[in-house]
């Protein structure tokens, strides 16, 4: 499939709809979406592996340069995309400025994902429930929110006046305390990082990423009844 | 008592062993050009082994996370997210030529990427004019940081450090190493280093092969190609210098596996 400027291979999780929006976000309409459907496996495919070793989606595969050009985690296909572009990460000039911006993307996907990971495999989709385990997921990510509230106390966005990279890595995960499964009474008890949640939200771009979750929890659901 | 002694210990490794870098805080012609917030965890070894790597000095300033002290003093009021390491880069001017406000960066992936942007020549991350080369080491890197780490860390809580055995905990911990080793297995098939050649992708895996060349993994010897990796990398000076240390910090931690209450080293 080499019709189209970009292959995006992914599936209705986090990480993927973190590219849906920085595809938006660029106004990139050339790419053909293949949905992997990790849940029956096709991830171990050997033509998927080939791609991705590490058996994970999101994949992006840029055909506008010889040979096609193959990258994985969800991190470096925004940094990869937003240099390309020069839109949505500061370059190298502004060293402050970029760098703000990638640790708190690396802070995403490091301490925010993996943990989110951790809590929702304690809290929901293990059968057996482990106390301690849920206990100690629960506190790391609330830690974790706590310290986005904090960053967020007196910028509109994670990395300062700008929207960038950071807040569309942060809202693959982030949009899931709206859906009532992660802390309760959130928006209290981080109300910076609910005014970023309505701030990003007015972006048709965010719009379309829970649009996406919204219909996967609601498929999910209706699965599991 | 136990605490203070465990301090102790671990300033003497710092005082003995950081002699070509360590620069005394109390220096007095002002800042040094960086300071590196770490203690010894696989996050902070990656800030350690880089900064050898480029033989730049800085100013070591260990936050003994045993005694919480990443909550406290001065640490605390500059660090958002209470975790080390934590870089600071004082060297960064205005357009006038005075000296700006010191740059932070936590987050050892993004230190990383930074210092190595910042001194290109040391060649140990491919410039943003080379994307194909560049994005094959960046994706490694963050592979680290959000997929091996994590895993990594989950298994050590499970193994060493919960306050009572968790069993079904210790599984999943256990299955997500191994499924986690045999992807880096396989990627280090045929290859010298993660990527084309040395790089900070390297760098990184060391913070946590280190601990692995230690055993706190016993089925790693399966993994042919990662103990490869890990002979090709204990040959170069910087982690011949430091292996000694983490091996001391190893043992002072005295640690304990809680699936069969063997310790990591014989007592």
């Amino acid at each position: 499939m080499t019709d189209k400027d970009y292959d995006f291979y992914g599936y209705h999780t986090s990480n993927s709809w973190k590219v849906d929006i920085m595809l938006k976000e660029l106004s990139i309409e050339s790419f053909n979406y293949t949905e992997v459907d990790i849940a029956a496996g096709e991830q171990f495919k050997p033509d998927f592996l080939k791609m991705n070793p590490n058996n994970k989606i999101p994949v992006l595969v840029d055909n506008t340069i010889s040979p096609p050009l193959v990258l994985f985690e969800s991190a470096t296909i925004l940094e990869y995309l937003a240099d390309k572009y020069k839109k949505l990460l500061p370059g190298l000039d502004r060293p402050r400025e970029r760098y703000e911006v990638l640790k708190w993307l690396t802070f995403t996907v490091a301490s925010q994902g993996p943990n989110m990971g951790q809590l929702l495999f304690w809290k929901i989709h293990n059968q057996e429930k482990v106390p301690a385990a849920i206990e100690k997921s629960q506190k790391e990510i609330e830690r974790i929110y706590s310290v986005l509230d904090g960053v967020l106390k007196d910028r509109s966005y994670i990395a300062g006046s700008e929207l960038s990279i950071c807040d569309i890595s942060c809202y693959g995960w982030g949009m899931y305390l709206k859906f009532g499964i992660v802390v309760d009474g959130w928006e209290v008890k981080y109300p910076n990082f609910k005014r970023w949640v309505d701030l990003v939200e007015t972006r048709a771009s965010f719009q379309h990423a829970v649009k996406l979750a919204d219909e996967a929890i609601r498929n999910w659901q209706a699965s599991k009844k | 008592m136990e605490k203070l002694k465990i301090q102790q210990d671990f300033l003497e490794i710092k005082c003995k062993n950081f002699d070509n870098q360590y620069i005394s805080p109390r220096r007095s012609e002002g800042k040094p050009d960086y300071q590196v917030y770490a203690f010894y965890t696989s996050c902070s070894l990656r800030v350690y082994f880089m900064f050898d790597e480029l033989n730049i000095p800085y100013q070591d300033c260990p936050i003994n996370i045993r005694l919480g002290e990443h909550y406290k003093g001065e640490f605390a009021e500059i660090t958002p997210n209470n975790k080390i390491p934590m870089l600071v880069d004082n060297t960064l001017l205005k357009d006038n030529g005075e000296p700006d406000e010191p740059l932070r960066i936590f987050e050892s992936g993004a230190i990383l990427l930074y210092l190595a942007e910042k001194y290109p020549e040391s060649s140990l991350l491919p410039p943003i004019s080379k994307p194909r080369e560049r994005s094959e080491t960046t994706q490694w890197l963050i592979w680290q940081v959000s997929e091996m780490g994590p895993c990594i860390s989950q298994y050590v809580y499970y193994f060493f450090y919960a306050s009572e055995p968790i069993p079904f905990g210790m599984k999943k911990a256990q299955k997500d190493v191994m499924d986690i080793l045999n992807v880096l297995n396989k990627r280090l098939e045929g290859r010298e280093y993660l990527c084309n050649k040395y790089s900070i992708a390297d760098i990184a895996l060391f913070g946590w092969g280190c601990f692995l060349y230690f055993g706190i993994i016993p089925e790693l010897n399966q993994f042919t190609n990662i103990t490869r990796w890990m002979n090709t990398m204990i040959q170069k000076p910087t982690y011949q210098k430091f292996l000694p240390r983490i091996e001391h910090s190893l043992k002072i931690r005295n640690l304990k596996r809680l699936d069969n209450n063997e310790y990591l080293f014989n007592k």
